[in-house]
């Protein structure tokens, strides 16, 4: 009787080619940590100094009643006064 | 100088603290001045494999360290004999780090292809950075059967690497030495031990052959 070698079954799939690498070992030794975002994070404007000053009363009704009139706080009144003080002073 | 042998993957589980830990007591055995250097950090794994040990009392003892970076633990390499760098579940630039400094970078894989086709790409990568292919080779964990053992290493081989002789089977036993702070080769099983022996020894003839 003639001797068969023991079929030999393949179970596994051919390991993956060189060309099917990726980019892991440009990657940094520790993960990232995640940024949390939640609605404050997004209403954060990074207006954190305090600033203060003292002026005329008179002064400060005007500067009132002008944010007042026009919606803007009163940081936002000093960011635009001076970037037009800024534009008015380089010409 | 100490040799330095690497143990990395992109999983975790697959066994390269079993491994590091197991080759760090043999090598303590035999009278080296051995580092296993800890790079899980968030884990700590070997760390805490340490502290169960001595409390246990098991000999020898050796040096256990965790570090945030392969950098870090790179520099102490001048002090020992033997420098193992037990590293974490993740591919990275640390891994590459690794193996540039390494005589020997073992890959511990299971037998299914969940384990082995990242295990192979990660070794790609090496190859593709530079590493030469002699260095890194593969270790087989978590062996169910020879049939599955024999397939594995026709995978591996196939794919271009090389296996270490022997392989670590699936056992309770090698669990439970583990909880006690033991090594693959201080199991109650002789047969158990010789097993995990002979990979080691494996490990041992390639770094100094």
């Amino acid at each position: 009787m003639a001797n068969f070698p023991k079929p030999t079954r393949k179970n596994l799939p051919p390991p993956p080619p060189p060309s099917e690498v990726s980019d892991n070992l440009a990657q940094p030794e520790h993960a990232p940590a995640g940024v949390y975002i939640d609605g404050r994070t997004l209403r954060a404007t990074g207006r954190t100094t305090q600033f203060t000053t003292r002026i005329t009363e008179e002064l400060q009704v005007e500067i009132k009643v002008f944010a007042a009139q026009h919606k803007l706080k009163f940081n936002e009144l000093l960011e635009q006064a001076f970037e037009a003080l800024k534009e008015q002073m380089a010409k | 100088m100490a040799q330095i042998v690497g143990f990395i993957s992109q999983k975790g589980g697959v066994g390269k603290s079993t491994l590091a830990r197991g080759l760090s007591r043999e090598a303590a055995s035999n009278g080296l001045n051995v580092k296993l250097a800890d790079l899980d950090t968030q884990q700590g794994t070997s760390v805490d494999w340490y502290r169960r040990r001595l409390e246990h009392g098991a000999n020898p003892i050796f040096s256990v360290e965790s570090f945030k970076t392969a950098s870090q633990a790179l520099r102490l390499a001048q002090q020992f004999d033997l420098l193992l760098l037990d590293g974490p579940a993740r591919a990275s630039s640390a891994t590459l780090e690794i193996a540039k400094a390494a005589s020997l970078v073992v890959q511990p894989s299971g037998a299914s292809v969940d384990d082995l086709r990242p295990a192979i790409l990660v070794f790609h990568e090496l190859v593709k950075a530079g590493i030469p292919k002699k260095r890194l080779i593969f270790a087989l964990c978590r062996i169910a059967t020879d049939a599955e053992e024999a397939e594995t290493r026709a995978y591996i081989d196939e794919a271009g690497y090389q296996t270490l002789d022997g392989a670590l089977p699936e056992r309770a036993s090698y669990r439970q030495a583990s909880n006690a702070g033991l090594s693959i080769t201080e199991t109650r099983y002789p047969q158990l031990n010789q097993r995990a022996d002979k990979l080691l020894q494996s490990m041992v003839d390639k770094l100094n052959g």
